[in-house]
């Protein structure tokens, strides 16, 4: 069964490109369940951008029906992580939340190779 | 795409994204190794306690506090995780388990961490595709 290109019919840049997606999508479902219980009424995904770069993004409707977006971008570099938070600029992430983005990238790694393995091992 | 449609991919075309993009994880955490990883080994009292413990998170409660005076620092601070899964993870491996877990932990025990999540949730989100653009 061919999944990939029934879904993605295009050139192959653009073939590549929306698969990336579609597994990240794939990710995020594993991804933005580290964190605990997502509250009602929010959308949360936590996934790997590119090599360097981790995505936790949550929106969520409050109680007046208004709706609010947090997207933060990690960046790893040599001297520890920065962050963009809804595009502003970036900011040294702290040893405490370090530690934790750590940990989360760790599981998020080991779960989702362990979704992949048995494809790859065939 | 869920897990079964994954398994369902048979095309060595379409294993190559698969095969591409666990390349690209294996890169990631390496990276999230060397950089990061000392804040894991800098104290490990403190790694200690916070791995054993499942309270709860507080990225919940203040992500729906935006008016609050701290709301993005507060927001934007990963909090412990507090599911099944960081717990499992953490009472049954050493600090030195810990530590390598992207190379050590076992696929058995990964899955049922996978089967865990499965119990959880896994609805599709329909946006992020449109926000993976965006980025």
């Amino acid at each position: 069964m061919s999944i990939l290109p029934k879904i993605f019919p295009r050139n192959d840049d653009q073939r590549a490109a929306a698969a990336e997606r579609q597994l990240i999508n794939f990710e995020s479902q594993f991804g933005r369940n580290l964190f605990g219980p997502i509250p009602k009424n929010h959308n949360r995904d936590f996934f790997c951008l590119d090599e360097y770069t981790w995505i936790w993004h949550e929106d969520w409707t409050d109680d007046h029906g208004q709706h609010h977006v947090m997207s933060t971008r990690y960046v790893l570099r040599p001297d520890g992580a920065i962050k963009s938070i809804n595009g502003q600029s970036y900011q040294k992430v702290q040893q405490k939340e370090t530690r934790h983005i750590y940990l989360a990238i760790k599981k998020y790694v080991a779960i989702v190779q362990a979704q992949y393995a048995p494809l790859l091992s065939t | 795409m869920n897990s079964n449609e994954l398994l369902r991919i048979k095309s060595s075309s379409e294993k190559a994204y698969v095969g591409k993009r666990s390349s690209m994880l294996n890169r990631a955490l390496a990276h999230s190794e060397a950089f990061l990883g000392s804040s894991d080994r800098s104290d490990p009292e403190q790694a200690t306690t916070n791995h054993s413990y499942g309270s709860q998170t507080s990225i919940p409660s203040k992500v729906s506090q935006p008016n609050s005076a701290n709301t993005v620092e507060a927001s934007a601070t990963l909090a412990p995780a507090h599911s099944s899964v960081p717990v499992h993870i953490e009472q049954t491996a050493t600090n030195s388990e810990v530590t390598e877990v992207g190379q050590a932990m076992k696929l058995a025990a990964a899955r049922k961490m996978v089967e865990e999540i499965h119990g959880e949730s896994l609805e599709p989100t329909p946006d992020l595709d449109q926000r993976i653009g965006e980025l």
